[in-house]
């Protein structure tokens, strides 16, 4: 009896001790490095003689879009070892590993009178495979930078993961003058800086504008008549109308619902602020505070559930976070320091504030519970952070300072690297990114 | 009863005995002093506190104000003046260069240093008129009756080493003699296994038979091959190979949700420590979509391929430790 336990017990062993054996290296990796993935952007085939100027602008285009997200890196053209002479000519993979491109972009243009037809595949280098599947563009010759954007937010998409936000626009404020006689005016451009154009002029001064969900609309406080008001203006057209007026009243800060037919503001009445919604179309109001303190900069969130604002309840400026019909408020800024100026990312995770703190302005996102605040920059004076329509980058604006200090945009991702100016004409200041163009 | 259990009984009943009988060894308690206190009232308590107690402040005390500088002169402003010739400093000499270009000091000749004879040691040459170049003709020699000593196999000698011819004694060469062994032997084999008898011709099997058929399938397998053999791999090795894939794992361009995934993916592994690309292979994924496990996926594809582009630094002797290798993808400290 005692030697058939023994038997069994060697041959429990033996099956775990084989098993053991015979089981793969096992390792984890936990550290990993940041840098800009090394990508190569040959100039885009011509395949007509027409447009060969569009097949390097177009890929100039395409390449700043990724390597201004501070995630890619350009190779120097100059490296490059193969040649592309045709759209369908089969990829050396060899000679763009050779210089440690890791992802390549192979495009080609036709022009046929103001027609653009653009094309281009995305090749993951190491493995040897082309990473999704060709796609075709074909618009007008006008708007070829919107179609190198398209491409670029192809490209990011496929290599990141996220969704795309290179083709949307930006509306802001314009300043021109000096700061003590400073002319504002409304303006929109591309996410990058390109295509300018005023949407109002300088006779009086402009705040706050906000993209409507469907970026057809802006909403903007405007001092036209002395107190500050609400105007709605439809951004084809230009035309604008004011979409809430009380006698006695500032209206300020508005911002529209996901729905785009609901639009939240503040309204200041007998020395009292608070914050209001009303009906696009119908102008119907609703008041959502009833406090005796400030409540100003509310912000929907994505499901258009709930609104973040700011309010001195507490006796200094903070942030909290209340149902989209009212009721009972919960402050989430906890640190010290005043927050405000709080928006909803996109994506309905994050809040992204303006925090002054020992001096100095800071952009820094949060949780939506408060928690996992994290400052991303820091000077003598920011605010008014927007979401990119992905909710990875955060533009804001940044004063310098002194008698001469300028506004100027500046964005940062939400790592809180790759912090750079964008490109504007003059000064800007209060931007609004729109949402992805259609 | 033997001498341990003797000695330790001796010794348990002199503890014993110490036990019961040790206290006339007891000394004394040490003496103590006794001094007599008194009881005060509270009264007399707080006021003998009192006079320890630190002074209050009973005025405010003027704050030292700074001293007035006195006349002092205002500091005057630094006037732009001209920069010109400085009166009542003499101005240095003018060098004067020599006419021709003369050296000043001779260094002085030193005895230049003679060879000195060295004592030979090397043996003199046999044949010193002859070149060296010059070839050796076969010299004849008589033929001779088949050695019958010759036929059987000489006992193994170890070669002489040649006779070294040197002008110099190097003593050097003495401390590359070492004790040490140069190789260790190698281990012997395993004697084979007598062949278990088929089952057919064993009419009744015993449980010893029994142990001894199990026994003899767990160390048969374990010999048989199909698992790694060989020392396994060291913290050391296993680190390296760690910190080479980790160095091009770039989760830079990952977006936050990819970022979150774990990857657990299979490589296949050529001798030559390079991954075989192909065999790379997604076994499963945590914390993520599948378009997110998809990028990570695919950073931690792309950092194997490139990192191992040219071979890991793995030992080849441990091959089958490491030729398939089971990796997670956890970047936490990325997050």
């Amino acid at each position: 009896m005692i030697l058939r336990i023994y038997g069994l017990v060697c041959l429990v062993l033996w099956s775990v001790a084989s098993q053991a054996q015979a089981e793969p290296l096992r390792i984890e990796i936990t550290d990993a490095v940041i840098e800009p993935l090394p990508i190569a952007v040959p100039d885009f085939i011509a395949e007509n003689a027409a447009a060969g100027p569009l097949a390097r602008d177009i890929a100039r285009v395409v390449a700043e879009d990724l390597t201004g997200t501070g995630l890619f890196r350009e190779l120097d053209r100059g490296a490059f070892i193969s040649q592309l002479s045709t759209f369908a000519a089969p990829v050396q993979f060899a000679d763009w590993k050779a210089i440690n491109a890791q992802a390549l972009i192979v495009g080609a243009i036709t022009l046929q009178g103001e027609q653009i037809t653009v094309k281009f595949r995305l090749y993951d280098v190491f493995a040897g495979q082309e990473m999704g599947k060709g796609l075709q563009l074909v618009g007008t010759r006008t708007g070829w930078r919107r179609m190198a954007h398209k491409v670029a937010d192809q490209v990011y998409t496929r290599l990141t993961g996220e969704a795309p936000y290179f083709d949307s626009r930006v509306v802001y404020v314009s300043e021109t003058g000096p700061k003590d006689d400073r002319k504002k005016r409304l303006a929109i451009m591309d996410y990058d800086g390109a295509n300018t154009q005023f949407l109002t002029d300088s006779r009086s001064i402009v705040l706050a504008p906000r993209f409507s969900p469907t970026g057809d609309r802006v909403l903007y406080t405007s001092y036209e008549t002395g107190f500050p008001k609400i105007y709605v203006l439809d951004v084809a057209s230009v035309n604008r109308r004011v979409l809430q007026s009380r006698a006695g009243t500032m209206s300020f800060a508005p911002r529209f619902a996901p729905d785009g037919q609901t639009v939240v503001f503040s309204l200041e009445s007998g020395g009292n602020t608070d914050i209001y919604v009303t009906d696009v179309n119908t102008g119907a109001e609703r008041r959502l505070t009833f406090a005796p303190s400030i409540e100003t900069a509310p912000s929907f969130s994505p499901d258009g559930r709930q609104i973040v604002f700011e309010s001195d309840r507490s006796g200094s400026q903070q942030l909290y976070v209340m149902s989209a019909t009212g009721g009972e408020a919960r402050r989430i800024s906890t640190g010290p320091g005043r927050y405000g100026t709080p928006v909803w990312s996109p994506r309905g995770d994050l809040v992204a504030f303006t925090k002054q703190s020992k001096g100095r302005f800071h952009i820094g996102i949060m949780r939506t519970d408060g928690s996992g605040e994290k400052l991303l920059t820091a000077s003598f004076l920011e605010e008014g952070p927007t979401w990119s329509p992905n909710g990875r980058v955060i533009m804001f604006t940044r004063e310098t300072q002194g008698a001469a200090g300028q506004s100027s945009l500046y964005s940062v991702d939400i790592s809180g690297r790759n912090l750079k100016r964008v490109r504007t004409e003059g000064g800007a200041s209060d931007p609004s990114w729109s949402p992805l163009q259609r | 009863m033997n001498t341990g259990q003797r000695i330790s009984l001796i010794g348990h009943l002199g503890l014993i005995g110490l036990l019961l009988f040790g206290g006339r060894w007891n000394s004394e308690p040490l003496p103590f002093e006794v001094s007599d206190v008194s009881v005060i009232s509270e009264a007399d308590y707080e006021a003998a506190l009192a006079a320890a107690r630190a002074p209050q402040v009973v005025s405010e005390v003027a704050a030292p104000v700074p001293p007035q500088p006195e006349n002092t002169p205002p500091l005057a402003a630094p006037q732009d003046a001209a920069v010109g010739q400085v009166d009542g400093v003499e101005s240095p000499p003018p060098l004067v260069q020599p006419e021709q270009d003369l050296a000043v000091l001779r260094p002085g000749a030193s005895p230049r240093p003679q060879l000195r004879p060295l004592e030979r040691v090397a043996p003199e040459p046999v044949d010193a008129d002859r070149p060296l170049d010059a070839e050796v003709a076969p010299e004849a020699s008589p033929e001779a009756a088949p050695d019958l000593a010759a036929a059987q196999p000489a006992p193994q000698t170890e070669a002489a080493a040649p006779e070294a011819a040197t002008t110099e004694i190097n003593p050097e060469a003495a401390d590359e003699v070492t004790l040490a062994p140069a190789q260790s032997l190698r281990p012997k084999g395993r004697p084979p296994r007598p062949d278990t008898p088929p089952a057919a011709e064993a009419p009744a099997r015993s449980a010893q038979a029994d142990v001894d058929a199990a026994l003899e399938q767990a160390l048969g397998a374990a010999e048989a091959g199909d698992a790694p053999s060989g020392p396994p791999l060291t913290s050391g090795e296993r680190e390296g190979l760690k910190l080479a894939i980790s160095r091009c794992y770039n989760v830079g361009a990952l977006s936050s949700e990819a970022l979150a995934v774990n990857i657990y993916l299979r490589v296949e592994m050529t001798r030559a420590g390079k991954p075989v690309i192909n065999s790379i292979t997604l076994l499963r994924s945590e914390n993520g979509s599948e378009a997110a496990a998809r990028q990570a996926y695919e950073a931690a594809r792309r950092a194997i391929i490139i990192c191992g582009n040219a071979g890991f630094d793995l030992p080849a002797e441990k091959y089958d430790q490491w030729k398939t290798v089971e990796i997670k993808f956890n970047p936490e400290s990325m997050r």
